[in-house]
């Protein structure tokens, strides 16, 4: 019993430093844990070639990240170096990655965040009158939501490329359009991601919500908004969405991580430089430093949209306070 | 002993069944395939699907396609299965400290963002087919794991599992013989309703370029339309079918698992835990 309380206080309360502790150990260690010197993966595997012929810049990065200490003053370092902001240098974009992902992470956030509250709303009202309703169009909606999340999210991106970009010609063929264009640039560029991710993140939400009220429609309360004779907007956002906010929360923080990871894969298709863009360019450069910022940067920001969704989906529920 | 096929098992195996055969087809000699060597003809007689940048037939890059995809998403899936499902019948049914620290264990996995931690997990370990398959087994085990748990702490509840214990039965003995058959259907659904994910993730790590070059995927033939110019020529008979080989292969094991959740009275949660 004891064990056990303080294992939930743990989980709870500790859960999210845990994590966030782990996702940078998790990075510290896989360098390091590879064959072959760890400055292969500083440079990448070409550059790290020509740097070997020149040793005062390796000798000072190896210092600068004490690669010839102990492994925990190792970490250490690196520790500070990440909470003072320094992610390192990218050596195929000759910048540092701090400055890297300044520029790229809103960009990320513009694509992400539109089609995420898009599909909570209305999945939350497709999924709570599904459940309700029985019928033939519960059955095609639910069919629906399962072909969608079997199609590979940038695979529908190809697809509406090639039929508006290419064949309607009536989106741009990809890119960001520079800082301070007019919104109308922003929004041409930004529909054929956003109706990929509204569409994928749809599926998903519509599906959860279901079940949720489906959880609930047997509880008394139920009966009791029935027989007020309420319209249906009333019953249904008095009585079946109201009870489900704090799981809906909750849904809503693990949709980040579906966003981030579907979006990732769509920018690439959409040569929309944002966090996924850069993955995959420093994938396909071998830039390792860049490859571990973004996905820090990427695993910090799920792990704290989680963390706010547990402290409001507990203000929300009245049988927690 | 199975009895009849519901309507989803049916409807996903002969899915299943199609793709199978494309994967049998593959092993048709050559000449079977199409002559054309010039780049991007579109589907003709004569290439049924045309051919992509470098002249090679599509039709049989999609046959051979068939094998990477579907035998990666089968082992990831045993893979990850046989960790979640371990995971969640220890935890479970031994309750305790280990329950403790083991469900925190998935807790924190189930939070942690799958696709970007397999990218750089797969870009440092570099692209076979056996990493691809590690990559995903070790990620993609939380869900189960989670599912499995609570079908054996509702087990570890029930009378006859005292009586074992009264008898003096050994913790080992009772997982093995008595736990494990009854989480065996639970485990099965988590199997197949894992297998998408596996494809689909599989098929997510070679589009960025970290499949096996040696034996393309579908999902590497939508990276070679993407990186080589493909889909901005328009040629879209060299990216429409790997696409909707994926789809279909999905949708199909999406289907069995649910209707496999049906034969045995799951929750539809375990859909969910798909999703």
């Amino acid at each position: 019993m004891r064990t056990s309380f303080i294992f939930w206080i743990i989980r709870k309360a500790l859960r999210y430093p845990l994590l966030s502790f782990t996702v940078v150990v998790i990075n510290f260690l896989i360098p390091r844990a590879m064959p072959g010197d760890p400055l292969i993966f500083v440079f990448g595997e070409e550059v790290y070639a020509i740097a070997l012929s020149n040793p005062d810049l390796t000798n000072s990065l190896r210092s600068k990240y004490g690669l010839d200490l102990p492994i925990i003053d190792q970490f250490w370092i690196y520790l500070r170096n990440l909470i003072s902001g320094d992610l390192g240098y990218s050596f195929s974009y000759g910048r540092p990655i701090a400055d890297i992902i300044r520029e790229r992470l809103p960009l990320t956030l513009i694509m992400t965040v539109p089609p995420m509250i898009l599909s909570l709303v209305i999945g939350t009202i497709l999924g709570t009158n599904l459940s309700w309703k029985p019928g033939s169009l519960k059955r095609i909606i639910t069919a629906l939501c399962m072909i969608v999340r079997s199609v590979p999210t940038y695979w529908s991106g190809m697809l509406l490329l090639l039929i508006f970009s290419l064949w309607a010609k009536w989106t741009p063929i990809g890119g960001a359009p520079p800082a301070g264009a007019p919104l109308s640039e922003f929004i041409s560029h930004l529909a054929l991601p956003a109706l990929v991710l509204t569409m994928y993140n749809l599926s998903y939400v519509t599906i959860i919500v279901r079940g949720l009220t489906v959880e609930i429609s047997g509880e008394p309360f139920i009966t009791t908004g029935l027989s007020k004779g309420l319209n249906w907007f009333k019953f249904s956002s008095r009585y079946l969405i109201r009870p489900s906010l704090p799981p809906l929360v909750s849904l809503a923080a693990m949709e980040v991580g579906f966003a981030f990871s579907g979006a990732l894969l769509v920018e690439i298709v959409f040569s929309w430089p944002g966090m996924g863009y850069t993955m995959w360019q420093a994938v396909t450069e071998r830039d390792y430093p860049l490859l571990q910022a973004t996905f820090t940067i990427t695993a910090l920001i799920v792990i704290f949209a989680n963390a706010l969704a547990d402290i409001l989906s507990y203000a929300l529920d009245p049988r927690a306070r | 002993m199975m009895g009849k096929l519901n309507r989803a098992e049916a409807l996903g195996i002969s899915l299943i069944l199609a793709i199978s055969i494309m994967t049998v087809l593959s092993l048709l000699p050559e000449e079977y395939f199409g002559r054309s060597s010039a780049a991007y003809s579109p589907p003709s007689p004569e290439n049924l699907l045309g051919t992509d940048d470098l002249g090679d037939d599509v039709l049989r890059s999609l046959l051979r396609g068939s094998r990477v995809s579907l035998s990666i998403g089968i082992l990831g899936s045993v893979f990850s299965t046989l960790i979640g499902g371990l995971i969640g019948v220890f935890s479970g049914f031994m309750g305790g400290a280990l329950d403790d620290l083991l469900s925190s264990l998935i807790d924190l996995f189930m939070i942690l963002p799958a696709l970007p931690l397999m990218i750089v997990l797969a870009a440092y370990l570099g692209p076979s087919l056996l990493n691809v398959i590690i990559v995903i087994g070790l990620l993609w085990w939380p869900a189960t794991a989670r599912l499995v748990r609570a079908r054996a702490r509702q087990i570890r509840e029930s009378p006859f599992i005292e009586g074992l214990i009264c008898l003096g039965a050994g913790k080992l003995y009772i997982i093995l013989r008595h736990v494990l058959p009854n989480v065996w259907g639970i485990i099965l659904a988590r199997f197949v309703l894992s297998v998408p994910g596996a494809i689909l993730l599989e098929s997510g790590l070679s589009f960025i370029g970290l499949g096996d070059p040696r034996s393309p995927s579908w999902g590497m033939m939508l990276h070679f339309a993407m990186t080589r110019g493909s889909l901005l020529r328009g040629a879209w008979w060299t990216f429409v079918p790997p696409g909707l080989c994926i789809t279909v292969t999905s949708l199909g094991f999406i289907l069995l698992g649910m209707g496999l959740e049906q034969r045995y009275k799951l929750s539809t949660k375990s859909v969910e835990g798909l999703l």
